[in-house]
């Protein structure tokens, strides 16, 4: 399985405290079933998670250098999640931000509370530079409800990323509903797990809902998304 | 969550009756005034969406199409929408230009079209006051030396002050509703503001009629403002 949407760069983020935790959630990933993890600290203004690339890249081969030392069987690349705001843009052309590894991918969240960006607007401005964006977890925004939207940021070039633990019914019922009604609809790109020092990931348990509920190629499709690893 | 999709006929389907509606539309605007010609032209409407946008784009590809040097001026700075048309970032513009004294000519974007561009970067705070200023009424003034023809997309005349005011530095208006849309109400009461403030007004245009019921009609229809009133 392929993760996109991982806190699990340590010291930036609420993900985690110290390596050792960063170690102990990349070995419950690899348990999971997953092979290749990009690592997507937040890059987040009123949180204040700020970190640029210059200092997650030496954290991140600090990071690497203990999962070698481990022999432990994961390949990992550096990212960012990008609470998206009007310098989102400038942010990633400066280099405080980047790309998931090498690909023109970008992973890219909005308010969980209420439509305080534009959304399509967003879309536009990162497509229009190359970009291809990824929404993470469009079911957490109460705002992001309606099934036609999807389609509509789909169309226009935007890529998919809900939670693993709303397919696992962690977000409740009527979400879980929802996201396999996405599915249903093919308007979901990719499952990540979002983990923290707080989240597990349970990306098995969500990988099975999705074989259940539609079938292997199904799931192989959303947790083994290779196109972010050209 | 608003989508909108916005068609340049001319450049897209060149050949289409559509195509052909702005082609005359541009004629019309040329024999408007032989003595004085129509260099700076500011589209508007009554409402939002009512196609203003639009034909900007459309009309602006036919000048393009006969080999005049033309640029579209995004003066919708409450909801700019030229960088949707074009498919641009709107990371840098007018913003630049009003606050930071940027020169204009780094801030203009060199279409593929053969179109200019001018996009309204980032949020000023308050429009009304900046488009009346000589700052930018210079600016015009002195774009007018360079371009063959200039487009000016402003905001509508109900719901704000800025078309008004830009209609005092252009040389015509091109006033737009959208037919079984706009209100008639509306549409008449936009005109009658813009006759008060001493627009000149060069004509209307009908936009949004489906070629394919109204037989005779072509797909966006001309009228003649002082016809009009006979």
């Amino acid at each position: 399985m392929i993760d996109i949407h991982t806190h699990l760069l340590p010291f930036v983020d609420d993900g985690s405290p110290n390596i050792e935790t960063s170690i102990e959630l990349i070995k419950d990933e690899i348990k999971q079933g997953v092979t290749d993890i990009f690592v997507t600290p937040h890059y987040f203004k009123h949180r204040g998670y700020l970190s640029p690339v210059v200092e997650n890249v030496k954290i991140f081969y600090k990071l690497l250098e203990e999962v070698n030392n481990q022999n432990l069987e994961v390949n990992l690349y550096l990212g960012t999640e990008i609470y998206y705001n009007r310098h989102t843009v400038r942010d990633l052309e400066a280099g405080l931000t980047k790309t998931l590894g090498d690909s023109s991918y970008v992973l890219i969240e909005f308010s969980l509370y209420e439509e305080d960006e534009d959304i399509p607007e967003a879309i536009n401005n990162l497509t229009a530079k190359g970009y291809i964006p990824i929404i993470a977890h469009p079911e957490r925004y109460p705002y992001l409800i309606d099934i036609k939207y999807y389609t509509y940021l789909r169309r226009m070039g935007a890529k998919i990323q809900i939670n693993a633990s709303a397919l696992i019914g962690d977000y409740g019922r009527k979400i879980k509903k929802f996201v396999l009604k996405l599915i249903k609809n093919n308007l979901v790109d990719f499952v990540a797990s979002d983990i923290h020092d707080f989240r597990m990931s349970n990306l098995k348990k969500a990988y099975e809902v999705v074989e259940s509920s539609f079938s292997k190629v199904k799931a192989e499709e959303l947790f083994n998304n290779k196109t972010v690893l050209n | 969550m608003e989508f909108f999709e916005y068609r340049n006929v001319v450049i897209e389907f060149p050949n289409s009756p559509e195509s052909e509606a702005y082609r005359k539309l541009e004629l019309n605007v040329r024999m408007s005034n032989l003595d004085l010609p129509c260099k700076v032209i500011q589209t508007t409407s009554a409402t939002p969406q009512d196609g203003k946008t639009t034909t900007a784009i459309n009309l602006a590809a036919v000048y393009a199409e006969k080999g005049k040097k033309v640029i579209i001026l995004d003066f919708d700075l409450r909801r700019p929408k030229i960088q949707r048309a074009f498919h641009k970032s709107n990371d840098v513009g007018f913003f630049d230009f009003v606050v930071d004294d940027k020169d204009i000519h780094d801030l203009i974007i060199h279409d593929g079209s053969g179109i200019d561009l001018l996009l309204t970067g980032n949020r000023l705070s308050y429009p009304h006051i900046v488009l009346q200023s000589q700052k930018v009424i210079n600016m015009v003034n002195e774009l007018r030396k360079e371009y063959d023809y200039i487009v000016i997309d402003t905001p509508p005349v109900l719901s704000v002050t800025d078309a008004l005011i830009v209609s005092k530095y252009v040389d015509g208006v091109i006033y737009v509703a959208a037919y079984n849309q706009t209100r008639k109400d509306n549409a008449k009461a936009g005109l009658e503001q813009l006759q008060a403030n001493g627009a000149q007004i060069i004509g209307g245009v009908l936009a949004n009629i489906d070629v394919r019921k109204s037989s005779g009609l072509y797909g966006y229809y001309y009228s003649n403002y002082s016809n009009e009133e006979d």
